[in-house]
């Protein structure tokens, strides 16, 4: 990750197969209250990230440099969870809530030779 | 040559044998960064651990060993995040929880509010709605209308349904009351319903007839107590400046004839309410109340569309709220119980498994799935803070009418429809991320009001900013005294 202090923010220039384009999006989401926020893709993988401070904010660079460094490892391990943790995730929701799916019709032809549903053609 | 049996034996097994396996696999959660020492993880259920920074780098690095971190590794064990078997064989626990943490959408709506009628006699500096008339029948809700929100009430899928009576002042509109109590009461018993009635009432106008009635339908009551005189009075103006006395009188003699635990109070914090704390905790202390809401005002009118000055009044308000909620607790540590409701809710959902359908605070949001608001004038609005919206001319969240619009129409119309579009904060941006996710909720009525947008951005949102805040205040107290978790947990003891 290579910084830039600029006087009233910063560039930051990651390399975007460690951080993905939805992890900068996400990291960086949460700095539009005070910046403003600039997410370019480059050549060779490196996607650049600029923050300008707004008209209203004061601007500790330093700071500004260390909280950006924290937030994107820690927006990358919330992906890494997330990413990992998906299909349990959805198994879990889905069986939360199974019992409210309504029933399904059957629509299509099935096989019935013992006579157990109703609306099947006579075997 | 015969297999050498192993002999079964009672005796306990070494320790050893049921050490973990070497790898675990990741559950979902989520964390937060509580201190710069501390994190907090959350699991999709709400169960939460608190661990030094770095544990959780740790944690997905796979560089956590049971044989030197025991206590660690059987927490996040505990707790559902991670798992050492392959094949998940508490996955069913898990999504019986996740059930059981959003039971409040199983019945769908619950609290009906009926505006019976717009007049007051107050004229309180925050509310957007009252109108002040000599005209008995101007802003009274119609007969014709309370009968079709009755009905739809009826409709409910919910066994257990609330009907609030609001104003305005709503007992000068007793007797619309009176005929939708009764007219209740008689359309229960063929529906087998259970209703909750509760008038909410400044108790002004309260008379020995009203209190009579009130106890023998089993009516509770809702007042408004901001604090002592000298705040109750400035925000509650009224003829004669007697807002308090009435306010104080009327308490006493509800209790007296209706029930002591059946008649509750809610404070609105204003900018004066913000300099005096200590003073409005110890009113309600004084008028014998075992709980305080400290509510702040709603950002309808002079907050509207101004993000650096909510985010001012936000700080100011969780300043207050802070000093006020250690005022409280000083009154636990001296045995005197006394508890803060949002506070409250919010720690019923951290340390009990169950759901808590709290209109403002929770996912999907309380509109339409927990509340609906039938107006005076038989419009139909999605919640309280909608029909406040609509005086002032905005009526983005109203889903129809009385006179025009069935049942199917106003609860699963295309208005319903496109609110639900950002009522869950599990597919909002900035909270899908959040570890206080399962904890808080989604307004979709706030951020349109305040950012002209019921989507929402998080980083400006003045829902996000006093919620996250709390929530993060409560487990730093927590994590701070054992003795104050304690208390929160007596807080929170007769919930289930």
């Amino acid at each position: 990750m290579q910084v830039q202090l600029l006087s009233n923010g910063l560039e930051v220039v990651v390399d975007a197969q460690t951080f993905s384009e939805a992890t900068l999006h996400k990291c960086f989401y949460w700095y539009t209250r005070d910046y403003q926020v600039t997410i370019q893709p480059g050549i060779n993988h490196q996607t650049q990230v600029r923050l300008v401070a707004k008209e209203h904010v004061a601007v500790d660079v330093t700071a500004l440099q260390h909280q950006v460094h924290n937030d994107l490892l820690d927006f990358r391990l919330r992906e890494l969870i997330a990413e990992e943790t998906r299909p349990i995730r959805e198994l879990l929701v889905a069986k939360a809530f199974a019992h409210y799916a309504p029933p399904q019709p059957l629509t299509a032809p099935i096989s019935d030779p013992v006579g157990f549903h109703p609306l099947a053609p006579a075997p | 040559m015969q297999p050498t049996l192993e002999r079964a034996t009672r005796k306990f097994k070494d320790l050893a044998v049921y050490a973990p396996a070497g790898s675990y696999t990741l559950l979902p959660f989520r964390f937060h960064v509580l201190t710069p020492e501390k994190e907090l993880l959350v699991s999709e259920v709400g169960d939460y651990l608190l661990v030094p920074r770095g544990t959780v780098a740790r944690v997905v690095g796979r560089q956590l060993t049971y044989a030197e971190e025991p206590d660690l590794y059987a927490d996040l064990l505990a707790g559902f995040f991670i798992t050492d078997s392959p094949e998940l064989p508490l996955l069913d626990v898990l999504a019986t929880r996740y059930r059981t943490k959003k039971a409040f959408l199983e019945h769908f709506t619950a609290l009906h509010i009926f505006v019976v009628t717009l007049r007051c006699e107050h004229t309180c500096h925050y509310c957007q709605v009252s109108r002040v008339t000599a005209d008995k029948n101007a802003f009274n809700m119609a007969r014709h209308h309370l009968d079709q929100g009755i009905a739809h009430m009826m409709r409910s899928p919910n066994p257990h349904v609330t009907m609030e009576f609001q104003g305005g002042e709503a007992l000068l509109a007793f007797e619309v009351i009176q005929y939708g109590v009764e007219e209740a009461e008689r359309l229960a018993v063929r529906h087998d319903k259970q209703i909750t009635f509760v008038i909410c009432t400044n108790l002004a106008v309260l008379t020995d007839e009203i209190l009579l009635y009130c106890q023998q339908h089993n009516i509770l009551l809702s007042t408004s107590l901001d604090g002592p005189a000298f705040i109750h009075n400035a925000n509650r103006h009224r003829p004669k400046r007697n807002s308090y006395e009435l306010t104080i009188q009327g308490i006493a003699r509800a209790r007296e004839v209706v029930g002591y635990d059946r008649v509750s109070a809610l404070m609105t914090t204003s900018t004066l309410s913000l300099e005096h704390p200590l003073a409005i905790v110890d009113e309600y202390v004084a008028q014998g109340f075992a709980n305080v809401f400290l509510r702040p005002i709603s950002p309808y009118g002079f907050a509207l569309r101004h993000d650096r000055k909510n985010k001012y009044a936000t700080d100011a308000f969780l300043t207050f709220y802070k000093t006020a909620l250690a005022h409280i607790l000083d009154y636990n540590f001296r045995g005197h119980f006394l508890r803060e409701d949002y506070a409250t809710i919010i720690l019923r959902k951290i340390l009990t498994p169950f759901s808590v359908g709290y209109v403002d605070l929770q996912s999907p949001a309380g509109l339409v799935n927990s509340v609906v608001v039938f107006n005076y004038d038989g419009a139909v609005y999605a919640s309280d803070e909608a029909r406040m919206l609509a005086e002032m001319g905005d009526v983005t969240f109203k889903l129809g009418h009385l006179d025009t619009h069935a049942y199917e129409e106003l609860f699963y119309g295309p208005k319903a429809r496109e609110i639900a579009g950002a009522w869950a904060n599990e597919a909002l941006a900035g909270c899908s991320e959040c570890a206080f996710q399962p904890y808080c909720g989604a307004d979709p009525v706030l951020h349109h009001a305040t950012q002209g947008d019921m989507y929402g951005h998080r980083p400006t949102s003045v829902f996000c900013q006093k919620n996250m805040e709390i929530i993060r205040y409560l487990f730093e107290l927590m994590d701070a005294d054992p003795r104050i978790e304690a208390i929160f947990r007596s807080w929170v003891a007769d919930f289930t």
